[in-house]
């Protein structure tokens, strides 16, 4: 008895060993069922600002994530994949949302007030905050959601027959479908689409300059000023969104941007405040700033709401540092819904949350004469 | 939220993902506990030493994969694992040898005993790339830090050794002289089949 089971341990021991071996080669074996046909990389698009490197690694250079990716392996986006050393798109042409939104939604409160824009998003995201609002997207891989494949032309298409006035990338990151993003939007101003980028602004500058003159407004969302939030929290770094929004006031595309305060992690008064003197500092106070409230979701599902006095502070503070254009977000009915003339203060567009009640703009030119900057028509 | 990645983090993925590493760590494991005959104390001692091995293993990946970070290429990082693979099987190999001729045991000079086996397949098993600490590695990537990743490394090594505590039950069967001899046979075995295949795979 003893020597059979004695047998039974040495055949037991030897079977595992085996069955590891086996185990260890059967990555490679998924890899190449996984990793695209030659067939099918035909149908995948590839991927722009790239380098080819040694050993069939490839570096991305489209984002601050700059990843160095052997074969077979995905960005940090989810978005992109080495595929036999060549990186390729796997979400071109690929819609995992879309949807027809007022344009004060995304929010830009200064282009094309009251207006629609047909909004779209792919898969997958440059950063992980831990507070995501689209998280079923944008930290999904391709293939996890359902999509519609649509090329740019079907896009601008759709747009144009919906009657928006815009088409806005937006919901998840748009830099991670770069590609699409610029193909649609080229398409979209040879039909007279305004062109809208909802953004983290975690771009390389060098694919930021070259995306510009095709977008008519871009809205990055500011996380927090401390660095170590931005380390902690969403997975990117702070200076090269600073470095982004100069780029895009620098290029005269109309900037909007919009800073979601959570209490306890980024409302400090301290911190509202060295954001407002930064971009009065750095790109003027015409630049309109949001203020948004948190609400819980996510892997923050667990904090409150943030007060909505906080909000409020947070545009009196910024106010005060001598920015014009300060508005409130997600919170009921605030005065800082609307937009009021900087030398006379009396209200020039009335809105109520993402509805414009009353526009007394003329091409943004108040009644008074004074010209408010803006994407107007 | 520092806390919360590398202590919450890395102990839930070493719960959630540890019974992986037994899977591939038990092929060397099982024969060291069964093939002497040892004392509680004794089999609690080559736990710890198998186990102390292993937790410098992990610093060391996790040091090494916070330094070079970028510029640590899958290519290399394979043939260096698949050496230590091959170093692994042979220290397997030389601590079954041991037994029949002593003097040719792994680190038994002036013992006469493979009594240093354990710590070195403990440092040699740290290393290997088992999934779990495939994933982990990917995780300390975006830390961003060699002090943070050290912290995950620590706490996910814990985290997974409880799955190997069922070892020291094992080590009761090495008092069967038929398990011993086959605890040994075992150990030549695998250590023969991971130093081929590692030749095939250099």
């Amino acid at each position: 008895m003893k020597k059979a089971l004695a047998a039974f341990f040495l055949v037991g021991v030897l079977g595992l060993a085996a069955a590891l071996i086996w185990v260890r080669e059967k990555p490679a074996a998924l890899t190449k069922v996984a990793a695209p046909a030659p067939a099918d990389t035909n149908r995948l698009h590839e991927a722009s600002w790239y380098d080819k490197l040694p050993d069939g690694m490839v570096h991305c250079r489209l984002c601050p994530n700059s990843c160095r990716l052997p074969e077979g392996a995905l960005g940090l986006c989810r978005a992109r994949q080495n595929i036999g050393g060549t990186l390729y798109s796997l979400v071109y042409g690929q819609m995992a949302a879309v949807h027809v939104d007022p344009i004060e939604k995304k929010p830009f409160f200064h282009v094309l007030p009251g207006g629609r824009a047909f909004s779209l998003a792919t898969s997958g995201c440059n950063m992980r905050c831990l507070f995501c609002q689209n998280w079923e997207i944008s930290q999904a891989l391709p293939g996890e959601l359902q999509t519609t494949a649509a090329t740019p032309e079907e896009v601008v298409a759709a747009a144009v027959r919906s009657g928006a006035q815009a088409i806005a990338f937006t919901y998840n990151e748009p830099t991670i479908f770069y590609e699409y993003m610029l193909d649609i939007a080229r398409l979209a101003k040879a039909r007279g689409l305004k062109t809208l980028v909802i953004s983290n602004g975690y771009i390389q500058p060098e694919p930021l300059r070259a995306l510009l003159p095709h977008i008519d407004a871009y809205k990055v969302d500011f996380k927090a000023f401390s660095p170590q939030f931005y380390t902690e929290v969403t997975g990117g770094s702070r200076e090269p969104i600073l470095e982004t929004m100069k780029i895009i006031h620098e290029a005269g595309v109309w900037l909007e941007i919009v800073n979601l305060l959570i209490t306890g992690l980024n409302d400090s008064e301290d911190e509202v405040r060295e954001l407002a003197r930064w971009v009065r500092d750095n790109l003027g106070p015409d630049v309109p700033v949001h203020f948004t409230r948190f609400h819980p979701l996510y892997k923050l599902a667990n904090l409150p709401p943030t007060p909505i006095e906080r909000i409020v502070r947070a545009r009196d503070i910024a106010m005060a540092e001598g920015l014009h254009y300060v508005y409130t977000g997600n919170i009921p009915s605030s005065p800082g819904d609307s937009t009021y003339s900087p030398q006379t203060g009396e209200v020039l567009i009335r809105r109520q949350g993402f509805f414009v009640l009353e526009n007394r703009l003329t091409n943004g030119v108040a009644p008074s004469g004074e010209v408010i900057p803006g994407v107007w028509q | 939220m520092v806390w919360r990645e590398v202590i919450v983090e890395p102990l839930l993925a070493g719960l959630a993902t540890g019974i992986f590493c037994c899977g591939t760590c038990f092929p060397f494991l099982l024969p060291i506990f069964a093939a002497e005959q040892r004392t509680a104390r004794q089999t609690i001692k080559v736990w710890l030493q198998l186990m102390g091995g292993r937790l410098t293993g992990y610093l060391l990946m996790g040091a090494l994969v916070g330094l070079l970070g970028e510029q640590l290429r899958a290519a290399w990082l394979e043939r260096v694992m698949t050496a230590g693979m091959m170093l692994m099987a042979l220290v397997l190999i030389f601590y079954a040898l041991g037994f029949r001729r002593p003097r040719w045991s792994f680190c038994a000079a002036g013992t006469g005993r493979a009594a240093s086996a354990p710590i070195l397949l403990g440092l040699l098993l740290g290393l290997q790339a088992c999934p779990p600490f495939l994933l982990s590695v990917a995780y300390v990537f975006m830390l961003h830090s060699v002090a943070k990743g050290l912290v995950y490394f620590a706490v996910f090594f814990g985290a997974t050794s409880l799955y190997f505590l069922p070892l020291i039950g094992v080590g009761w069967l090495g008092r069967l002289a038929e398990f011993r001899w086959a605890a040994r046979l075992s150990a030549l075995g695998v250590g023969i089949l991971f130093f081929v295949y590692g030749m095939l795979k250099l």
